[in-house]
């Protein structure tokens, strides 16, 4: 009931009627992916996962047509609350995982992506109405990239983070000899190994993109200031700590079973981080309400 | 009849440690045979695979499951209660059924596989070369391979995935994403390694690698699969070079263990390796598969993938049960005919030493008759001996398909027959030994 007065309320705010019809179109092609997804995986057919990718594809299309109204409606910063911050993480994972099996067809794996994806809709209205921390006017386009890339990092790592787990199902059943319907439809082990590795590289490139150009962002005198903050803090720590999980790999102390763990662990840090920083926006965004509220 | 028995152990009763210990390499079959025909065995073979040990014997003894039993038992320093436990043992029209269905694939881990086919031929022919066989084995064996073409040309139960090789290959899938730049290493080149090695080679695997305890074994496998020969010494420097080990020698004991698969992974930055260890006994030490990135199957663990198999052949099983009934039958009621023969011989001898005696008593008379009445009365002779012998010759043909070694002895004695062979022993051979086509077996 919540939900449904939330997303009530949301599509009836500001937003054009292209967007909301594309936002509405979006969330109900990934809650039908997932279903048809989930039904495959106790039920394996090829039929059934192009059905997945088809509706899949249908949802992101209209997300991006979704984020082109915005763009058209808002200007260069489209990105005006939570919401969108989250819905445009969910854009970045369709595409990690459409470029992905483009590449190399891999049965099963929208099983995981696309219920994923409805869960992250779902997570995101909470966030509706809460705006984001804003830029000097100057500095937008940068800002506006940092978050950007940002974002596409976080839909990245969440990608590696759905490989790991399947590399994760895929090695346990193949150690215990052990060949379950599932197991035997998820993608082979050698491509979630690569798969993992690559979403794990180009998502940290991409999250130290987006760092160098938050600093860029804003001016140099503000920089030091800018590194105490505990949203600056929690982020540079949270990236030592997935250039320490690649730099292990690279140097092969990190490997199979330990890796996946590894890149979970990461994962949650980010998941931690972001739903964190969001909480925390929201919670200044409401005290500085209540003191305007309360001058007279 | 109830002189043919098999005593054995299978993958359906035994577990892969206790088959893998009483496992006959070709080496010890022929000291294995002449033990059991001192044992009792009139007539023996050994069939040894990697999912079963049977002894196929024809034999007067009673009390031949505790002698066969023991002879197993010493041979392989087992416990014969322990043994016992995990054995089967047939007797009779039963034993008869059991080798047609091996024979056929149908009590095979890969239901419907042709490759059983083939050890039950080696098996036969070690068994020959030594003369173990006689006329009994050779009937019977000969059922059997009759019985498994016809399974295998009448039914659908050979086809589509057929062999142990064909499901080990399957577990590839589940590993790499694309064989064209794998190296795969066959360890033995054995029947079934062969086998697996060509259905990588139809997948496109990468690059082949043959080890064998003969070099010149291996260039000859090599040479057909377009692969390199190394040899067996060379094993640990070519490990961390394959994706995908293959390993079928006939080795007693594991030519691999975890300790070398770890120093290979290491060298192969943990990249998954698939370890198919198809021999009995087992080639890669149990401990492999706990070092990371090892992905170890031997030929037990393959029963899963076997099992769906045989669930999507049931109704092929049914034509292929019908089909054994029916040989089985057949082969019981010839075999019975045949076990009257003596008793025919005996009695054809008999008449014929009468009538020659007789014509020699007239042979003072014959001799002043010209030459196309002399023969006349030749002639008048035998028929007058055919058309008295035809109805009992008949009559104990017919009988024979039901009667039991006693029934034919009671019959003798009415005759006034005393046969030399005992009774349920064939008179004549049915069926003679021929060299069969047989590739070389684990």
């Amino acid at each position: 009931m919540v939900l449904a007065q939330t997303f009530h309320q949301f599509s009836t705010g500001a937003m054009g009627g292209v967007a909301q019809v594309a936002l509405h179109a979006a969330i109900a092609a990934y809650l039908i992916a997932a279903v048809i997804s989930l039904v495959a995986v106790f039920a394996p057919g090829k039929a059934k996962m192009a059905w997945a990718d088809w509706t899949g594809a249908a949802g992101t299309i209209s997300l991006l047509l979704y984020f082109a109204a915005r763009v058209h409606e808002a200007g260069p910063a489209p990105l005006q609350n939570l919401f969108e911050v989250l819905a445009l993480s969910a854009l970045c994972l369709a595409v990690a995982y459409f470029a992905a099996t483009r590449l190399k067809p891999m049965p099963l794996l929208g099983a995981f992506v696309f219920p994923a994806l409805a869960t992250v809709f779902l997570v995101s209205f909470l966030f509706v109405g809460s705006a984001l921390q804003e830029a000097p006017e100057a500095l937008r386009p940068l800002i506006a990239l940092h978050v950007l890339l940002t974002i596409m990092a976080y839909g990245v790592f969440f990608m590696a983070a759905v490989a790991a787990c399947l590399f994760l199902m895929q090695e346990r059943a193949l150690k215990r000899r052990h060949a379950s319907r599932l197991a035997r439809n998820l993608p082979p082990l050698e491509s979630l190994r690569k798969l993992l590795g690559q979403c794990m590289w180009i998502g940290l490139g991409l999250l130290s993109a987006g760092f160098v150009l938050g600093f860029g962002g804003f001016p140099p005198a503000q920089w030091p200031v800018l590194a105490l903050t505990p949203k600056v803090m929690t982020a540079l720590v949270l990236w030592l700590v997935l250039l320490a999980i690649a730099g292990a790999r690279l140097a092969g102390w990190l490997h199979g079973r330990k890796l996946s763990y590894m890149v979970l662990v990461g994962f949650s840090l980010v998941l931690v981080t972001y739903v964190g920083l969001a909480l925390t926006v929201r919670a200044q965004q409401s005290a500085r309400v209540a003191t305007i509220t309360e001058k007279p | 009849m109830n002189r043919f028995v098999i005593l054995g152990i299978s993958h359906k009763f035994a577990p892969l440690e206790v088959r893998e210990r009483l496992a006959y390499s070709d080496r010890r079959v022929p000291m294995a045979l002449r033990t059991l025909r001192e044992a009792g065995c009139d007539e023996v073979a050994i069939l040894s695979t990697c999912n079963r040990v049977e002894v196929i014997a024809f034999t007067a003894e009673p009390g031949a499951r505790a002698k066969i039993l023991s002879v197993l038992a010493t041979d392989h320093a087992f416990a014969p209660d322990y043994l016992d436990k995990h054995c089967y043992f047939h007797r009779g029209p039963e034993a008869v059924t059991h080798l047609l269905r091996v024979a056929g694939g149908l009590d095979s881990l890969v239901l419907g596989e042709t490759q059983v086919l083939n050890q039950v031929k080696r098996a036969y022919l070690m068994a020959q070369s030594e003369n173990a066989t006689g006329k009994a084995l050779n009937a019977l064996f000969h059922k059997a391979f009759h019985v498994a073409k016809r399974l295998h040309h009448e039914t659908d139960i050979s086809r589509g995935q057929l062999s142990i090789s064909s499901v080990a290959v399957s577990y590839v899938d589940r590993v790499f994403e694309d064989l064209h730049k794998k190296t795969a290493l066959l360890i033995g080149a054995g029947e079934v390694g062969e086998l697996t090695l060509t259905y990588l080679r139809e997948r496109n695997v990468g690059r082949v690698i043959i080890m064998s305890r003969t070099l010149e074994r291996a260039r000859e496998v090599a040479t057909r699969f377009g692969g390199d020969a190394v040899p067996m010494d060379l094993l640990e420097d070519y490990l961390p070079a394959a994706d995908i080990v293959v390993s079928q020698t006939s080795s007693e004991t594991p030519v691999l263990n975890g300790a070398t698969f770890a120093r290979s992974q290491r060298k192969r930055g943990w990249s998954p390796v698939l370890a198919l260890d198809l021999a009995v006994p087992r080639d890669i030490a149990r401990d492999a598969a706990e070092v990371e990135g090892v992905f170890l199957y031997n030929v037990d663990d393959l029963e899963e993938v076997v099992a769906e198999h045989a669930m999507a052949r049931s109704r092929e099983l049914e034509h292929c049960h019908a089909i054994i009934r029916q040989e089985a039958a057949e082969f019981v009621a010839g075999f019975h005919v045949l076990a009257a023969g003596p008793l025919i011989t005996q009695l054809r001898a008999r008449a014929e030493a009468a009538k020659q005696a007789e014509l020699a008593r007239l042979a003072h008379v014959l001799d002043q008759l010209p030459d196309a009445a002399r023969q006349e009365v030749a002639a008048f002779a035998d028929r007058v001996v055919n058309k008295l012998l035809h109805p009992h010759i008949a009559a104990l043909r017919a009988e024979a398909a039901h009667a039991t070694p006693e029934d034919l002895r009671r019959a003798a004695r009415l005759l006034g027959l005393e046969s030399e062979a005992p009774a349920g022993q064939p008179a004549e051979q049915p069926a003679a030994p021929v060299q069969l086509p047989v590739e070389k077996s684990p």
